[in-house]
């Protein structure tokens, strides 16, 4: 539904939505107003008239008319108009319709003073709530639901009409066979008591052994391999009712005690002043109660143990329905889910051998990288190696030449020693010259010295005798 | 029963209170449009995940193989962790609870905490994937992010997360190749399965997993969730959608509530082989904790997990009990092993408002000093 009719559809819905509620607020008024009544003819103050429980009567089955009607049409655009927004997975689970059977069990535990039962605690009620809780189990829980009508018949309708496709016996005795089975699990799945279940499974296993002494019957028209297989198929399905039935006499004992309980507190609450009285409360009462009680008898291994037998048988057919599709489909040129199994766990086979080559071949490539990178590394190393080598050869050739040329230099230093020693001989020698020249010179210095000592001694004798010359002729003058 | 006069006609009205809230209710379902609970088509930027929704927080796919994605988001904090965090989700369910809406994200919050986060995306399993098996899964896929992440960040090392089975299975991974995980944080992981505190455990050793696989091929999620919806019967099939009525008439409640409707019925089928192996090996005979527990010819021993650990659980968790995280502690040889305990369930441990504060800044501080 898209654009312009969504959108109608959409207005139409909230239309009547509002509708619904001012119909259930006038309702509900007209309710409590007669409850007053209810009150005052229970009091004794006013005379109590025959109509006046019609109108109680009638007002109470106008309201969950209208509640009923209202729950369908919400589940109904829950799942029609939502499912484009919210995922499929999400609408199957999410199945509000179960609202209806609480309101009409909430409706019926409203009753007043006096005890009287209306209609519909009578007719049901949380009395039967063994009722509702497998209706609801098996409609709305998939746990359940997986072994249910709706999965194993439709399965086994399916087998046996490609069986009749390949036999080609769409009428006859193989087809009342067919009808039988389905007819006869059908009805188990919808029985809705234990006790019922178990005439329903009396009456199958009595037909089912019927069927398997016919099954090689000519008229039937199968051979041996396919009659064995379809008597297989027979015994596993009585074998799963047998444990669908312990599971539901199970369920259901459960949930009598569940009921019970339930009951009890409810009367607790009132007797201590405490009424549940609001829907919401009620509810999650019930919810409470009952998961206690449940879980209690689901945590016990006898549970589990009848559980896994359950679970287990219907997994046993299932096998074996998968196993006689394959047998009804082998003369066809469809492919079969044992050949796309093989081809699918080959195809996986080889996934997993490339992933691991490709893990090797990544490992090598690793090892070759680092291979090849070595080789570079040494490459380069035997570069350097030769580059040093020329360069030592190098250095070498300039260390020999530094050699001779240190040779050469200390020959000169040598020559250069030598012509200095020859240079310090002479220089001695020049010394020795020099210094027997300054002797010399001393000497005459001393010589010269003396000489001009004695020349002056020789002055200054003079010169007294010049005094003394001079003293004696001033005195003679 | 018995009901009081002026409390019928309170009753009454309330009842039609409830009424009234599921009228609103209906018109805010019609009104909720696809940017609210979507469909994947209209959000490509999420990577093909089934109900994609506008909160996605932004990442980009870096690594593929088949349907099975490695993300990367980005980065949302300026300071970001050097050694990178990989998140290893269950296969059960989607990744997508752990970005859930943005007030309701722990991968955000672990972004704001300047964690570098990659996470593995398992996809939806078909009939091709039948024969997958935990070696496929564990020593394939995971151990191939693990050495991409390694080679991007040219690190030896990286932060390893798992989330519930995808703890286990990272269990696995760490005992396996403990050189490679630096620090390994289990979240709501089950370790030791022989416990009586989860209905799942209970009835697990009570059925043949062959029959099952044999049957089915790839186990259907429907079937799945179906078994966690009778762990709580009455709450999660009536209770929950009483309760919904009631904030019907608020449109954001309502889209909240849905997006974790979506969430938990988002169930991918069960690849049977990887099904089977870990219903047997785990659920069964409890392998794991022995140490018989055999992932491609190699023994796994949880004593080789010598790196730190995180282990963080929910104290109320009835899909995943406190005693099966908690055992892990007894069993691996790492010296530097914490606890952290959240008083949630197995899902408030991501969407609560306590963790939503707390817990992605408690993990990065673990971190922190471990890096």
């Amino acid at each position: 539904m898209r654009g312009d009719n969504m959108q109608d559809f959409f207005k139409q819905q909230t239309g009547w939505l509002k509708t619904w509620q001012e119909n259930q607020e006038t309702l509900t008024k007209q309710y409590v107003e007669l409850s007053k009544e209810w009150m005052e003819n229970i009091l004794g103050s006013k005379k109590e008239e025959p109509d006046f429980f019609d109108g109680w009567f009638k007002s109470q089955s106008d309201l969950t008319e209208q509640f009923r009607e209202f729950s369908k049409r919400l589940n109904e655009m829950i799942q029609s108009v939502w499912s484009d927004k919210v995922p499929p997975d999400v609408l199957k689970f999410m199945n509000i319709s179960f609202f209806e059977e609480f309101y009409k069990n909430w409706l019926s535990s409203l009753e007043l003073p006096g005890g009287v039962k209306n209609p519909l605690g009578t007719d049901g009620g949380w009395q039967q709530a063994t009722k509702f809780l497998r209706s609801f189990l098996e409609r709305d829980h998939p746990f359940f639901s997986t072994f249910s009508n709706t999965s194993i018949a439709g399965q086994m309708s399916r087998v046996f009409g490609m069986l009749q496709g390949a036999l080609g016996q769409e009428e006859g005795a193989f087809g009342e066979l067919v009808s039988g089975y389905l007819d006869s699990f059908n009805k188990l799945f919808e029985s809705t008591t234990a006790q019922a279940t178990e005439k329903l499974a009396e009456g199958f296993d009595a037909w089912a052994k019927e069927m398997e002494k016919h099954l090689l019957a000519p008229k039937l028209g199968i051979n041996r391999e396919l009659a064995h297989d379809i008597s297989q198929a027979l015994v596993m399905s009585q074998k799963f009712v047998q444990t669908y039935i312990k599971m539901a006499r199970l369920v259901e004992a459960t949930s009598r005690k569940a009921g019970i309980r339930f009951q009890t507190k409810l009367s607790e609450l009132a007797l201590n002043k405490k009424p549940v009285a609001k829907f919401t409360d009620l509810c999650a009462l019930w919810a409470v109660e009952n998961e206690t009680v449940f879980l209690e008898v689901m945590g016990s291994e006898e549970f589990a143990r009848l559980q896994g037998d359950f679970v287990d048988a219907g997994h046993r057919l299932k096998i074996q329905w998968n196993k006689l599709a394959e047998k009804a489909l082998d003369p066809t040129p469809i492919a079969l889910k044992r050949d796309l199994d093989l081809a699918i766990a080959e195809i996986h086979q080889l996934k997993r051998d490339m992933r691991t080559f490709q893990r090797v071949l990544k490992e090598m490539e690793k090892e070759a990288r680092a291979a090849r990178e070595a080789q570079v590394a040494a490459e380069d190393e035997t570069k350097k190696a030769k580059a040093a080598e020329t360069a030592a050869q190098d250095e070498a050739k300039k260390t020999k030449a530094a050699e001779a040329a240190a040779r050469e230099e200390a020959k000169k230093a040598k020559a250069a020693e030598a012509a200095a020693q020859d240079e310090a001989k002479k220089a001695k020698a020049a010394v020795k010259t020099a210094e027997a020249a300054a002797k010399d010179e001393a000497k005459k210095a001393k010589t010269a010295e003396a000489a001009v000592e004695k020349l002056a001694k020789q002055v200054k004798a003079d010169k007294a005798a010049s005094v003394a010359t001079t003293k004696s002729k001033s005195k003679n003058a | 029963m018995i009901t009081f006069p002026h409390k019928f006609k309170e009753s009454l009205e309330d009842f039609n209170k409830f009424a009234e809230n599921l009228r609103k209710g209906v018109e805010n379902l019609v009104s909720l449009n696809e940017m609210t609970v979507a469909h994947a088509e209209h959000h490509k930027s999420c990577g093909g995940c089934r109900h994609c929704r506008r909160c996605c927080t932004k990442k980009e796919l870096v690594y593929q193989d088949g349907k099975r994605k490695l993300y990367r988001y980005t980065q949302r904090a300026e300071k970001v962790c050097p050694v990178p965090m990989l998140i290893v989700y269950a296969m059960v369910n989607r990744y997508t609870m752990l970005d859930l809406q943005p007030n309701r994200s722990l991968i955000r919050n672990l972004l704001d905490q300047g964690q570098d986060v990659y996470l593995i995306d398992w996809g939806y399993a078909d009939r091709m994937d039948r024969f997958m098996t935990m070696e496929d899964y564990i020593d394939g896929f995971i151990n191939d992010c693990v050495d991409f992440i390694r080679e991007q960040h040219q690190l030896e090392a990286i932060n390893l997360m798992g989330v519930c089975q995808g703890g286990t299975f990272s269990a696995v991974y760490a005992a396996l190749y403990p050189e490679k995980v630096k620090n390994f944080i289990p979240m709501v992981a089950p370790v030791d399965f022989d416990t009586k505190d989860s209905l799942l455990n209970v009835w697990a050793t009570s059925f043949d997993a062959d029959l099952l696989v044999d049957a089915y091929g790839n186990v259907p999620g429907d079937m799945m969730n179906g078994a966690y919806m009778m762990i709580q019967p009455f709450s999660l099939s009536v209770q929950k959608y009483i309760n919904m009525v009631q904030i019907m008439d608020d449109a954001e409640k309502l889209a909240d509530f849905l997006r974790m409707e979506a969430w938990i019925f988002d169930s991918p089928d069960q690849p049977g082989e990887t099904l089977r192996q870990f219903l047997k090996d785990f659920y069964q005979d409890n392998k794991l904790v022995k140490g018989e527990f055999k992932l491609g010819g190699r023994k796994v021993e949880l004593k080789n997990i010598t790196m730190p650990v995180l282990i963080i659980y929910a104290e109320h968790d009835t899909l995943v009990p406190p005693v099966s995280s908690k055992a892990l502690q007894k069993h691996v040889g790492s010296k530097d092993v914490q606890e952290l305990a959240y008083p949630v369930g197995h899902i408030g441990m991501f969407v609560s408002g306590k963790t939503q504060q707390t817990l992605a800044p408690k993990i990065a501080e673990w971190i922190k000093a471990r890096v």
